[in-house]
């Protein structure tokens, strides 16, 4: 090979001294490079290199390896940190506001005080489910609203994870003709159904996630990990329910309204460009409590407990009333079930000694 | 004849009184607590009977008309309850006092006393050691019970929030649905799309750029 002549050299060897000149360069180039690296790596003082470059200690190393609780733990005490620095940002501009003596201004100080990230783990045996009765709602809107106030939502992108739709008692199944913004309720011909995220059992906003920043905990609660979502926004278009909401912005709580009983996977308040959905108040219900939307609402409609559990409120509905899903055409077997209770016995125009023959108590007196 | 507007006078106001003294205790039951003030054992009472204008109540209107007192209420004293409970009544009387007393109903309704033992029925709440309930007027100015735990929010226990008495009059026992709060919002727009202009023209010059010195110019120089 080296003997015969390559065809390109033969072709045109006018080109080969240009071509060497441009080693020549390139050589002398890198040369006073190195030259001058060599000359400044000298000159630079050590000192100012080693604040420059954070080196790593072993004993940093050999501490964290040796730190109790799982690595959500340490980050959560992280974010406890961050959480309460946002908090006192806010509280700043606040007071700047209203004064310094004002009770908000007071208020917003003792909650940033108060702000506790926890990352308490799913408890074994346990599988969560809600229930709601569609005979009781009156679609009142309070649930949503203390949603809002319980988790921490954005007010300013006016993010609300429950949807009170009124669909009519006729037509009721098929939600198509469903309506948002009624201002008169309740109405005796109208269903109102809240929705939210339904926890399905086969998710099909965990599917398409491209970071796996969402997934379903062993307890049945569907979770985001705000620090790995990278605001794609592919879940919101999987979801079946519309359930889930996307921070276009950066948002903001009033700091005298923050809640500060926080999870690192529920209600911590969220970056911009993440997105979010009921946890069914993780904050609350992995410790014990109830969801805030069981809480508030007036009529009781709602339930949720253990599905796991004989003696839980679900296991009693399901077998004294039975449980259907929203849109089980979907597929993905939702652990948000509807039922229609005992019915109520609203009050009834007189119109003659018979009316209340054939109705409840006809007989009993 | 002076004497006789007086006396006229006189017995008007005391009428009015007493009449406003009725009237407050119809408005308040607790006024007539305990029962055996006037229900002595020896006092016989004629419990079938469906309107009592003295505690002002009246059964034969309201979800709980046909009934009788002697239904729900045991003469002579009255104040024993079927079902083994007795009455107390709320304001008055501690919430597990009030659960006591909602043993009559379950006479009637066990269904509903079996939900409401299940935490099915009714409002449901949880507590934590030396926690307490603040109300914060919040979102569009609404109320919401923030739960401060001191003890951080842990251990806490999910327990009925109410007895039965508390929301449904056992006279009258419906109870009226609350109106609607405001609209849900409407979220605001995405951003802008002229946001987008500067990032856009700022990819075209590049890309261009990139063509040309990465492409065009090459060629050009070897050609």
């Amino acid at each position: 090979m080296t003997g015969s002549p390559s065809p390109r050299n033969g072709s045109n060897p006018s080109k080969e001294g240009k071509v060497d000149e441009t080693r020549r360069r390139i050589l002398k180039a890198a040369a006073i490079a190195t030259a001058a690296s060599t000359i400044s790596f000298a000159v630079v003082d050590r000192e100012a290199l080693k604040k420059a470059l954070v080196p790593v200690k072993l004993e940093d190393l050999l501490k964290m390896a040796e730190a109790e609780g799982s690595d959500l733990e340490r980050r959560a005490a992280e974010k406890t940190k961050l959480m309460k620095e946002i908090c006192m940002k806010w509280t700043r501009d606040l007071c700047k506001k209203v004064g310094e003596n004002s009770l908000e201004c007071k208020e917003a100080k003792k909650r940033c005080e108060m702000i506790k990230v926890k990352a308490t783990p799913p408890k074994p045996k346990t599988l969560y489910a809600m229930a709601l009765d569609l005979n009781k709602c009156i679609g009142c809107r309070r649930c949503a609203y203390a949603c809002v106030m319980e988790n921490n939502q954005a007010r300013n992108l006016h993010i609300e994870w429950i949807k009170v739709i009124s669909v009519n008692r006729e037509e009721f199944p098929e939600l198509l003709g469903s309506d948002m913004m009624y201002t008169e309720a309740p109405k005796k011909e109208r269903v109102y159904i809240p929705m939210a995220c339904m926890h399905c059992e086969q998710p099909p906003c965990v599917m398409v996630c491209p970071v796996r920043a969402t997934w379903k905990e062993p307890d049945g609660i569907v979770v985001i990990d705000y620090d790995r979502c990278i605001g794609c926004r592919y879940c919101l278009t999987a979801c079946p329910y519309g359930a889930r909401r996307f921070n276009w912005t950066v948002p903001y709580v009033p700091p005298n309204q923050i809640n500060p009983n926080m999870h690192i996977l529920g209600n911590v308040i969220r970056q911009p460009h993440v997105t979010e959905k009921c946890t069914w108040c993780i904050q609350r219900t992995r410790d014990g409590g109830v969801p805030a939307c069981v809480e508030i609402c007036p009529v009781g409609a709602r339930s949720f407990g253990n599905l796991l559990d004989p003696d839980s409120p679900i296991r009693r509905i399901a077998e004294e009333y039975g449980l259907f899903v929203l849109r089980p055409a979907a597929g993905t077997h939702p652990k948000f079930f509807y039922f229609f209770g005992p019915s109520r016995t609203p009050p009834q125009p007189k119109k003659s000694p018979d009316a209340t023959q054939g109705g409840e108590g006809g007989g009993k007196a | 004849m002076r004497a006789a507007t007086l006396l006229t006078l006189a017995f008007l106001l005391a009428a009015s009184a007493a009449l406003a003294v009725h009237a407050y205790a119809q408005q308040n039951p607790a006024a007539w607590y305990p029962c055996t003030k006037c229900h002595t054992p020896f006092f016989k009472v004629n419990a079938t009977v469906k309107v009592s204008a003295v505690h002002g109540i009246d059964l034969t209107v309201g979800a709980h008309r046909g009934l009788y007192c002697s239904n729900c209420h045991v003469p002579p004293t009255m104040i024993q309850l079927r079902g083994g409970g007795r009455v107390y009544i709320p304001g008055l009387h501690n919430r597990t006092q009030l659960i006591e007393a909602s043993k009559v109903c379950a006479v009637c309704h066990p269904r509903e006393w079996e939900d409401w033992l299940h935490l099915v029925h009714g409002n449901k709440t949880y507590t934590c050691p030396g926690g307490k309930v603040v109300y914060v007027i919040g979102y569009k100015g609404i109320r919401y019970p923030f739960h401060i735990c001191p003890h951080g929010y842990k251990n806490l226990k999910t327990i009925p929030a109410r007895a039965c008495v508390e929301c449904h009059n056992p006279h009258d026992p419906v109870y009226k649905p609350l109106g609607p709060l405001p609209r849900p919002s409407t979220r605001p727009p995405p951003p802008d799309e002229t946001n987008y202009l500067l990032g856009m023209t700022a990819t075209v010059i590049a890309g261009l750029a990139l063509i040309v010195f990465g492409l065009v110019y090459p060629f050009g120089r070897h050609g």
